[in-house]
């Protein structure tokens, strides 16, 4: 049998908006397919060991709770590095994604960031909040953005780039941050039921790192692709094609 | 002069609303607020006696009138937001229904049910003399922004009336934390025996300590974030309550006994519904009422003229039995769930999920919660029909659960959803729904029910 591990850090702390939702659908499509995903914790404290770890996520929770998983983190810095550069799967959402780069969480009170690539969030006046859609190399994601961060690639590559909605910062039409197979994205919602696109491309990736295995199953998505269809025409009829 | 004329408008504007079939909760309220800005402060400094205000995240509409019933027994006048409109405007909405044309109200107590995130601005204009804390959960976080946003936000604004006292759940640690520092007269009341509460849910919002980031140690827990805990670090801890609960189950009963701290406050109540939330409800509810000096006879007719409110598992029949029920969050739909999942009955549940602002325009709560603990009985469930504006996020929400998709329907109306609950076969029938779908699917279902047969309701166990 074709078995994966997903290392989900901090579930305890960083568990905002409905996080989780993306592990289940992970679980669902590996299982669907007749491939294990097995789902282990990495929580405050614990060894950073990697090695059996083919998909990592990393969500985002509140001011207090990041900082405390920030500096945790440290600890595992040079490990997740080495997992990075390996080429590993690795999603982070909101303030897991802030929390990859140089991340400031207000302007009187500087929060640490892991600083693991090399970009950096500022804080913004006034909440990103409302659906977001993303055009991304080969097909759109649908979410919901909620954040007062601001954030800047500095020349990093964006996962995606804004269709409707504001993404890293409002101004220059990026969404998210795509490093090898680190990626980073303000989308939940949480983002993986509704974009099986994506969530397939992360387990592709860790069948092809682990497996040689370059081909999935196909699924029926049509009820995704109708909870697609719906979401985009409520923002915009014009958008209902993209589903 | 404008005041009048405000309170003149709002009352026709109420009365041609309800003409047309509305509830109104808001509208008129919202119209007195836009063209006299201080009406709230005006009617507030009209109440005689007291002001309440009952508030938190889960039990709010629950808990205030069971507040109202006691000092309505207690002899006295009082106003009430009996509905749930708990912003600003439904606040006014409720004066109004209750003043003469020119603005005069004659009340001894106002009883107010106010929204959490909306406490800083109502306290602008009133300062009450007692506010109730239910409980602070994740709700509507689009709204709310996080927890610790809103906890501080509530905080600040009691700083704005240091002669209110405050009636706090000992049990939730988020709450604790929040009155700790402030100088407020405090009152406390928390459930005592370690009764099983039954809930494994996923939605432990603050396990950690608020003070200093460690994990809470647990002795009792007993749903969402409640329960008996100690920080092993900092020392922070659950306060001994001035208001203890004490649980008693039988085969059929379950016996609540709230004690007061002089012990010459006792008051025994019989619990008829089966749900977690009705313990603190009413434990809260009575410890409010012993604060304002009501004896145990006054408060145990308040609670028995008390009746549960739309759709807090209200039942119907019409053609079998059904049950309505109201969930905002994911503590809420847990709750609910897990008396589904209890159920022996053949039965079809529907669940309705709405995204306007009164419901949180942000639906990812939906994966914080367990509709997992349905598949458990999914042999008893012959059909699982989602509606509302978000029933698509709730269809995959149910997929991703493992409901087989042959089993799932989703209806583009609360009349469809209706309809299907009544004509799928089986033995009872559960709505599940948030705040803006309730009033619509209870209409269908009042106009519906067969009177005589409210009662012959399958056991539920």
């Amino acid at each position: 049998m074709i078995k994966l591990t997903l290392c989900h850090l901090y579930p305890e702390l960083l568990n905002l908006y409905g996080d989780t939702g993306n592990i289940i659908t992970l679980v669902k499509r590996c299982q669907w397919r007749g491939i294990d995903l097995n789902v282990v914790q990495h929580n405050i404290g614990d060894i950073g060991d990697f090695k059996n770890a083919d998909i990592f996520f990393i969500g985002g929770g509140a001011d207090s709770e990041q900082d405390i998983a920030g500096h945790d983190m440290k600890n595992i810095k040079s490990e997740l590095k080495d997992a990075v550069e390996e080429g590993k799967a690795f999603l982070a959402i909101c303030g897991g994604y802030q929390l990859l780069g140089h991340y400031y969480q207000n302007k009187d009170d500087t929060a640490y960031g892991l600083g693991l690539l090399d970009f950096h969030t500022e804080p913004g006046d006034s909440y990103f909040v409302g659906n977001i859609v993303v055009r991304t190399h080969d097909y759109h994601l649908v979410g919901f953005e909620n954040h007062i961060g601001r954030t800047w690639l500095n020349g990093l590559k964006p996962l995606g780039h804004v269709v409707s909605g504001f993404g890293n910062n409002g101004e220059d039409q990026t969404e998210g941050l795509r490093y090898k197979n680190v990626m980073g994205t303000y989308l939940h919602g949480p983002l993986l039921p509704k974009n099986p696109k994506l969530c397939d491309e992360i387990i592709s990736i860790a069948l092809k790192n682990k497996y040689n295995i370059e081909s999935l199953e196909e699924l029926d998505d049509s009820l995704e692709i109708k909870a697609r269809e719906h979401t985009l025409r409520s923002i915009s009829n014009k958008y209902s094609s993209l589903a | 002069m404008r005041r009048i004329l405000a309170i003149m408008i709002a009352k026709i504007t109420i009365a041609l609303v309800k003409l047309m079939g509305h509830r109104g909760s808001n509208i008129g309220g919202e119209l007195a607020l836009r063209m006299c800005s201080d009406i709230l402060a005006w009617f507030g400094s009209q109440v005689k006696d007291k002001i309440i205000f009952v508030t938190g995240t889960n039990g709010k509409t629950s808990t205030n009138n069971m507040i109202y019933s006691i000092i309505r027994e207690s002899g006295h006048s009082c106003i009430c937001n009996r509905l749930g409109a708990n912003l600003d405007s439904g606040l006014i909405s409720a004066f109004i229904n209750n003043s003469s044309i020119f603005g005069h109200i004659d009340a001894d107590y106002a009883c107010l049910e106010v929204d959490e995130a909306s406490l800083a601005k109502v306290m602008v204009h009133i300062k009450p003399h007692i506010i109730v804390f239910t409980n602070i959960f994740r709700d509507q976080l689009d709204r709310y922004s996080e927890i610790d946003v809103l906890l501080n936000r509530i905080k600040k604004s009691l700083k704005t009336s240091q002669d209110t006292v405050l009636l706090i759940n000992a049990d939730d640690p988020s709450l604790v934390s929040l009155e700790a520092s402030l100088p407020h007269v405090k009152y406390y009341y928390g459930v005592e025996t370690a009764a099983d509460m039954g809930s494994e849910d996923m939605a432990k919002d603050s396990v950690f300590c608020k003070k200093c980031g460690c994990r809470l140690h647990y002795d009792h827990y007993y749903y969402g974030q409640l329960g008996h805990y100690v920080c092993k670090k900092c020392g922070f801890k659950r306060p001994i309550p001035d208001f203890k609960a004490f649980i008693q189950d039988s085969e059929e009963k379950r016996k609540l006994t709230v004690v007061g701290k002089d012990k010459n406050f006792k008051v025994e109540v019989d619990m008829d519904i089966n749900d977690t939330y009705s313990i603190y409800n009413t434990l809260a509810a009575v410890s409010c009422a012993a604060l304002m000096k009501n004896t145990p006879e006054t408060v145990l007719c308040g609670l028995e003229s008390y009746r549960p409110q739309v759709g807090r598992m209200e039942k119907f029949y019409i053609g079998k039995p059904i049950t309505l029920n109201l969930a905002k969050n994911p503590v809420g739909f847990n709750e609910s769930m897990k008396i589904v999942s209890q159920d022996e009955n053949s039965k079809i549940i529907a669940i309705g999920v709405n995204d306007f602002p009164q419901d949180g325009c942000d639906v990812s709560w939906l994966w914080d919660t367990n509709f997992e603990i349905l598949l458990e009985v999914d042999d008893t469930i012959e059909n699982y029909t989602v509606f509302g504006r978000r029933r698509y996020d709730m269809a995959l929400r149910l997929k991703y659960a493992g409901v087989d998709e042959n089993k799932l329907t989703v209806v583009d109306t609360v009349f469809d959803a209706v309809d299907n609950v009544l004509k799928t076969k089986s033995d009872v029938g559960y709505i599940l729904l948030n705040y803006s779908l309730l009033f619509d699917t209870q209409k269908i279902l009042k106009g519906r029910n067969e009177d005589d047969k409210t009662h012959p309701v399958p056991s539920v166990s």
